[in-house]
């Protein structure tokens, strides 16, 4: 069992390490179009040193996660939330800046960061402790699911406010997903699901930016100037990639065609400098995260790891998801990032915190095994006697 | 086992189910982005290839430079110069055009560089078309200013915000360095039309092309026109140019004409015809190349199409070459010409003698000699130098119209001089076939006593004068005239040199030649001869005057004076020919004018003592 550990651990690690290795050469590649189009005497490594300092910071997170006891976070969970409250209502303060018409980053100590990030995990551990807790209560709707989807619907409206419309849609989903892990009933589920959909659609109807994408989507040729320009540019790179790609650095969308080609829009650079079958390999090292991730859900005998694990996972894989799907033009944009590759600070911590969280749940679950000990206090604290 | 481990191993499997439902519909997911991305990478490939191409690959013409058009003694009539045009970014929010900061930065440096008023800039900037030859996203603001504002432009280019930057393109233009200067002669360029495009003269010829549309800029178009260039080059979405062009096809510049004008001669000519209506011609009679040709009134070739309109609606006829499109009776200087016909056919001597009694009469009609009391009796060489019509009436209907039609076509007086200008016009001699094919009826004796003295239906351009009076200075060789006399490239290693072109040859004998030059030195310096007023003792003129009448009487309706010459006697090298549209008489009108332009031919006077 310790090997089996072992392996998905170290592959997790793998996996996300390559992943970062990957975006870090991305970012350095992708950025260079703009650096010397825009401002021909700034560095060329400034956005990748960037990226190379945050990800510093993301291993510290990593590593702390992976060596703290996530039980701990069960009881924290509420606190968490709190905080996320505060942060997102201080984005209405003077402590955040407008960018690109949003309020989106809070900027402390110089460090700017997406609170919409902190909430993402604040709400996954948040929903896993409750429903863990009241896992023999989710049959009925009020007494498990009415009062966390209040809580979470609280922040989520505070996201919208921003406005993101993408990571709102995106934490919704992981908390659908949650909740159908957990047990749900399809009957509460679908009655759930189908307001949520309604939700979107009254979105849509009342934010011009939301219809604009989504008719921009639809009718691809009446807003090639306008919404649908980054796609289309985004096609083009892809196209120009081909099976083996332009080789790096050679991309020629990047010089400005695809704007923001280092954040939201990294993996069309990629499509078009490293070319269809690396393309895919990308592809897969997503899908073997997922895969681990589910493996150490599946392996999980804690409802609260097995829920936070299934949470993280598919935060993971729906961002990885929405992201690709919105470069190859498959969705709507919805501004979501391309997880451990896009350019991006908080991004990056959180994810990669993700992942130590992960990798803790597995040792825990794989390694607690062969542990009388620490199995029989988790199975105390859960109200087993054996 | 109690209750709730049952139900959390219930639960579990339920949970685990659920598990690997979603681990399923993940993999499922990532399976289609992947046939996604095949689809766009591998399948639709090639589609989205030729939008990429659009997007950031721009053929950039490289403008050549046109040929210079030189005279004969180097001196540059046109050449390119280069302008610039302005181009600035269009900044839209929803489609529509809108003033932005960075917009407004560049719109102020500009105003204040090429100092215009910026509200100027700001409407060019709203209403102008947006650049429809390369398709993109900018306007121009500022059309054809010189090198000096470029150049300040250029030095300033750090000034002006990256988002709204400036672009200039070269824009070869030509110039014509002595203004209106023998405008006619050297003609104007302009764009391409799209009917001129299908002729199989501009073969390889695009939209927006520069041709020659009239002159010397018309006639040598393919020596002239240089070969534009392509640049291949990557731009960003601001249309910068990213490195070096990836393709370089460079301009090859257009060669250089080489005239036979000679400046000062052509501004003599212009300056003697001032504002009257008129032609001078200064041709060499040993090749017939044209050291001078003027045509008056003329249009300024560096605002032709500007002022175009007016032009074209001036009654005066500016844009008319009067020298090879305007015909004219030619008159008396005709009766040089007829003095071959008479001597060669009817085997007449310099001293046949007629009577004038001041006018000749047929049954039904009277004609006139222009002196009412008559030169009473006159050989041949006073018939010229008096210029007596009843001589000529009498003589030539004796003579008939055929032969006189023969011989008038041997001076090439029936037919286009190929002169190599553009728009030549001619009149067929009169004669009773073309009579009766245009008039429908028959050719009467009085025709002939009317074309005898160059009326009637007689009507002639000055070159074609010009070429028969030269081939009557260089004794029997007709040349076609010619303006261009070589043709360089820019490394100035010869391309073309077009040698005389013979048209035709006239057989007399020496004596009939000898009779013909002689009569036209008595014109000039003989007793009360009509060219009188040119007489020079050290350069020998020998000449004829014409007076022709315009059919039309009354008030500002005077008749066309002529004055034909060639010098120095003995081995002619200069033929100058002298039309006065409604000018009056020709030896008392147009024959000072040929004293001046040779006086500037001696060197005797400069330009500036002309007039």
């Amino acid at each position: 069992m310790k090997n089996t550990g072992s392996i998905v651990i170290g592959s997790l690690f793998v996996f996300t390490l390559s992943l970062i290795m990957l975006g870090l050469i991305m970012v350095l590649s992708s950025s260079q179009g703009l650096i010397t189009s825009d401002s021909p005497d700034s560095n060329v490594y400034e956005y990748m040193g960037k990226q190379l300092m945050w990800f510093s910071i993301g291993l510290a997170a990593m590593f702390f996660f992976f060596s703290y006891d996530y039980n701990n976070w069960e009881r924290k969970a509420r606190w968490l939330m709190l905080i996320s409250a505060v942060l997102l209502i201080a984005l209405f303060t003077p402590l955040s800046r407008e960018i690109n018409y949003a309020r989106r980053w809070l900027i402390i100590f110089g460090f700017r960061f997406q609170p919409s990030d902190f909430a993402k995990v604040a709400i996954i551990m948040y929903v896993a402790a409750v429903w863990a807790e009241k896992r023999d209560q989710l049959d009925s709707f009020f007494k498990a699911v009415f009062f966390p989807m209040l809580f979470v619907g609280a922040l989520l409206l505070l996201i919208v406010k921003e406005p993101d419309h993408g990571t709102t849609f995106m934490i919704g989903m992981v908390v659908m997903i949650m909740w159908f892990a957990a047990g749900a009933r399809l009957s509460h589920q679908l009655p759930v699901l189908t307001f949520f959909a309604l939700g979107l659609y009254w979105g849509i109807k009342h934010y011009p930016s939301l219809s604009n994408r989504i008719n921009a989507w639809l009718y691809p040729e009446q807003y090639l100037d306008r919404e649908y320009y980054q796609v289309y540019q985004s096609l083009i790179g892809f196209a120009h990639g081909g099976w083996s790609g332009a080789g790096l650095g050679n991309g020629v969308q990047q010089l400005g065609f695809t704007p923001y080609p280092y954040t939201d829009f990294i993996f069309s650079t990629m499509g078009e400098e490293l070319g269809f079958i690396r393309c895919s390999i990308v592809l897969a090292l997503y899908l073997g995260l997922i895969l681990s991730g589910f493996v150490i859900a599946y392996r999980c005998s804690n409802p609260f790891g097995r829920l936070l694990a299934v949470g993280c996972t598919s935060a993971i894989g729906l961002q990885a998801i929405l992201n690709i799907a919105v470069v190859t033009g498959a969705i709507p944009t919805t501004g979501i990032a391309l997880p451990f590759i896009s350019y991006g600070g908080s991004s990056l911590t959180v994810s990669m915190a993700m992942i130590g969280l992960l990798m803790n749940i597995a040792k825990d679950s794989f390694i607690a095994d062969n542990v009388p000990v620490r199995r029989k206090r988790i199975a105390s604290r859960h109200g087993f006697v054996q | 086992m109690s209750h709730r481990k049952k139900i959390l191993i219930m639960k579990s499997s339920k949970v685990d189910m659920r598990l690997q439902v979603l681990l399923f519909l993940f993999t499922a997911v990532f399976a289609v982005l992947v046939f996604r991305l095949w689809t766009i990478q591998i399948y639709m490939q090639d589609d989205f290839i030729k939008l990429a191409e659009r997007n950031y690959y721009r053929l950039i013409p490289i403008p050549s430079k046109r040929g210079t058009i030189k005279d004969r003694n180097g001196n540059i009539l046109a050449m390119d110069v280069n302008y610039y045009d302005v181009w600035i970014p269009i900044h839209a929010k929803n489609g529509k055009r809108f003033v932005s900061e960075d917009i407004k930065t560049t719109l102020n440096l500009l105003s204040h560089i090429l100092e215009v008023p910026y509200e100027d800039l700001e409407g060019l900037y709203r209403r102008n078309k947006r650049d429809s030859y390369y398709k993109q996203n900018r306007v121009c603001v500022a059309k054809r200013i010189d090198k000096h504002k470029y150049a300040a432009i250029v030095t300033r280019q750090i000034e002006f915000p990256k988002e709204a930057m400036v672009f200039t393109e070269k824009v070869p233009t030509r110039w014509y360095g002595y203004g209106s200067m023998a405008a006619h002669v050297l003609g104007i360029t302009g764009e391409i039309s799209p009917e001129e495009l299908n002729l199989a003269r501009y073969a390889g010829y695009s939209q927006g092309d520069r041709i020659g549309l009239r002159g010397i800029e018309w006639a040598y178009e393919k020596y002239l026109r240089g070969q534009d260039g392509l640049n291949r080059v990557t731009v960003n979405n601001h249309e910068i140019q990213q490195g070096r062009p990836i393709e370089v096809k460079p301009a090859v510049p257009g060669n250089d004409v080489i005239l036979n004008l000679d400046i000062n001669l052509q501004q003599a000519a212009e300056l003697v015809l001032g504002a009257s209506k008129g032609v001078v011609i200064v041709a060499d009679p040993r090749d017939n190349s044209i050291l001078a040709m003027a045509s008056s009134p003329r249009f300024d070739s560096n605002n032709y199409s500007r002022d175009f309109r007016k032009y074209y609606n001036d009654r005066s006829a500016p844009l008319t070459d009067r020298a090879i499109a305007g015909k004219y009776p030619p008159g008396s200087v005709i009766k040089v010409f007829e003095v071959f016909p008479l001597m060669e056919d009817l085997r007449f001597t310099p001293g046949h003698t007629e009577y004038c009694p001041g006018s000749f009469s047929l049954p039904g009609n009277t004609w006139r000699c222009h002196e009412r009391n008559g030169h009473g009796y006159v050989n041949m060489l006073d018939a010229v130098r008096l210029s007596c019509d009843v001589f000529f009436y009498k003589t030539i209907d004796q003579l008939g119209i055929e032969r006189l039609f023969t011989w008038m076509a041997t001076f090439g007086l029936n037919q286009k001089t190929g002169i190599d200008l553009r728009n030549e016009l001619y009149t067929p001699y009169p004669n009773p076939g073309q009579k009766m094919a245009t008039k429908r009826e028959p050719w009467y004796r009085g025709d002939t006593i009317n074309t005898s003295i160059g009326q009637g239906d007689v009507s002639l351009t000055p070159i074609q004068i010009s070429t028969g009076i030269c081939a009557i200075a260089n004794r029997g060789t007709l040349y076609q005239p010619r303006v261009a006399q070589k043709v360089i490239d820019p490394d100035n290693n010869e391309v073309e040199v077009f040698s005389p072109q013979v048209t035709g040859k006239i057989e007399a004998a020496t004596k009939t030649w000898d009779a013909a030059h002689k009569a036209m030195w008595e014109v000039v310096n003989g007793v009360s001869g009509t060219g009188r007023r040119v007489k020079n003792e050290k350069f020998v003129l020998a000449g004829k005057t014409g007076t022709s009448e315009t059919g039309v009487k009354g008030k500002g309706k005077e008749p066309h004076a002529w004055f034909v010459c060639y010098g120095p006697y003995e081995h002619p090298e200069i033929v100058i020919t002298i039309l006065l549209e409604n000018g009056g008489h020709g030896g008392e009108h147009a024959s000072p004018l040929a004293k001046k332009i040779l006086d500037v031919y001696l060197g005797n006077v400069s330009l500036q003592n002309l007039v």
